[in-house]
């Protein structure tokens, strides 16, 4: 992208200000951004506006917008809550350069269908925080259609879970061909089965019936694209979600 | 705009456009080992350090380098020498193209790792692409450093 103008605001009002201008763009990791053709505008970096932490409270996690997935990678406090599952689900992406420039923001910004990011939060009842304030239900935010809001993180709420993840990749550093994440939470069991290859989508089995809940995620639409064809998918489908619910029924409950 | 950083140690100032990556504005400066190859964030051919940590300098935009400290292979070339000798040994180098951004991120992971097991190895380089040596020598030449000269490398 050839942007003819560079801000960095040191307030998220600012941000706004610019983002009314309809060629000005954020960029955060700049990873996808500058794949897209356009040229002309402001890029609006968020890099003063203190978003690149994780702060812990005493019910959740804020994970700020501008943290890059490399750090939720490697957080000890949402590795301990989920097993070691933000190491597992994120450690495919290209490779360490690339993830300690990507960021939460970015990705749930894209909401893009291949993104592990967004498969592995969904279980997970994750809600973006936007700003101005508003909280939004990850859900909710994922099912629409990328807007021009300004992200400025996403909220976590501490739980006792048991959760596991899988995807496959036709080659490594490649993106996903299926993503899939499993989670047992109060008796609930839900799934997030993403890169179908549309966008992650949450099903839930309310009775923690896992049959229930795989003829649910069966039931999503599945599509045919260059990397793989709508039957190889939802074959991948049915044998990612029944690893996962294996591993949710034999693993511990990690520590909240 | 001009933007002023901090260049292997030493102070630079440079006039950049808002939409240039730092690849570029490196290259501008004399810094010839980064190299563009994919120039889309997949191969790590152009793996520089910002504050110490590996950055692929094809997306990492110009004007937010300002203020920052930037290391390229050339500042580390007494280590990089050492590690390219059991490159040689093992064939782990033809073409040599990917051969600085690939150096750039082994001595990273060496700063990085405290545990240096094969899974740990290949994760951290897996951004590393390399379209001559189908990276079993690569592997084995670190191996072999790791467990001679490299196991003091970077340590202060
Ligand atoms: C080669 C390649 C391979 C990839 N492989 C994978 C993969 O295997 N798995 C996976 O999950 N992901 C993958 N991704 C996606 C990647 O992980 C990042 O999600 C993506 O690059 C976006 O993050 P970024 O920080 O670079 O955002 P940018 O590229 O800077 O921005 C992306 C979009 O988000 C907007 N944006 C950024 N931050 C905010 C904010 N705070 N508020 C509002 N809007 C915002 C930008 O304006 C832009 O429209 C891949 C991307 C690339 C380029
Ligand atoms: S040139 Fe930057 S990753 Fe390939
Ligand atoms: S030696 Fe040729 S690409 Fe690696």
């Amino acid at each position: 992208m050839n942007f003819t103008d560079y801000a960095a605001p040191g307030t998220p009002d600012e941000v706004l200000e610019l983002l009314k201008k309809k060629q000005n763009r954020i960029a955060a990791g700049n990873l996808w951004l500058r794949l897209s053709g356009r040229s002309g505008g402001t890029m609006i970096d968020l890099k003063n506006l203190g978003w690149d932490r994780i702060e812990e409270t005493e019910d959740a996690y804020i994970i700020g917008a501008s943290v890059s997935l490399r750090a939720l990678e490697l957080h000890e406090g949402l590795n301990r809550m989920t097993g070691g599952l933000f190491a597992k689900a994120l450690k495919d992406i290209v490779g360490v350069q690339f993830r300690n420039a990507a960021t939460v923001g970015g990705s749930l910004s894209m909401r893009a269908g291949f993104s592990d990011v967004l498969t592995l939060l969904l279980p997970l009842d994750a809600a973006v925080l936007l700003y101005p304030e508003k909280e939004i239900p990850l859900e909710d935010f994922a099912a629409a259609a990328p807007g021009r809001e300004l992200i400025r993180g996403v909220r976590i709420p501490k739980q006792k879970i048991r959760i596991a993840y899988r995807a496959i990749r036709n080659t490594a550093g490649n993106v996903p061909v299926l993503t899939c994440a499993a989670a047992r939470r109060d008796g609930m069991l839900c799934a997030a089965i993403g890169a179908r290859p549309r966008k992650a989508q949450l099903v839930r089995a309310g009775n923690g019936d896992p049959q229930d809940l795989l003829k649910k995620a069966l039931e999503l639409p599945f599509g045919t694209n260059a990397a793989a064809t709508e039957h190889y998918r939802r074959h991948l489908a049915k044998v990612l979600l029944e690893r996962c619910l294996k591993e949710t029924e034999e693993g511990k409950e990690a520590a909240e | 705009m001009k933007i002023s950083f901090t260049l292997n140690g030493k102070a630079v100032t440079a006039e950049v456009h808002p939409g240039e990556n730092l690849l570029a504005v490196l290259r501008r400066l004399g810094i010839m080992s980064i190299k563009c190859a994919c120039d889309s964030a997949n191969c790590g051919c152009c793996t520089v350090w910002v504050n110490g940590h590996p950055a692929l300098s094809c997306a990492y935009p110009a004007p937010r380098a300002d203020g920052q400290e930037i290391t390229t292979l050339e500042a580390l070339s007494a280590e990089a020498e050492a590690f390219a000798a059991y490159m040689a040994d093992e064939g782990a180098d033809q073409c040599g193209f990917c051969n600085p951004g690939f150096v750039m991120n082994v001595l990273a992971m060496k700063r990085e790792l405290t545990e240096f097991t094969d899974e740990n190895v290949k994760t951290y380089l897996a951004g590393n692409l390399c379209r001559c040596t189908g990276f079993a020598s690569q592997h084995r030449a670190i191996a072999k450093w790791l467990a001679g000269e490299g196991k003091e490398a970077g340590k202060e």
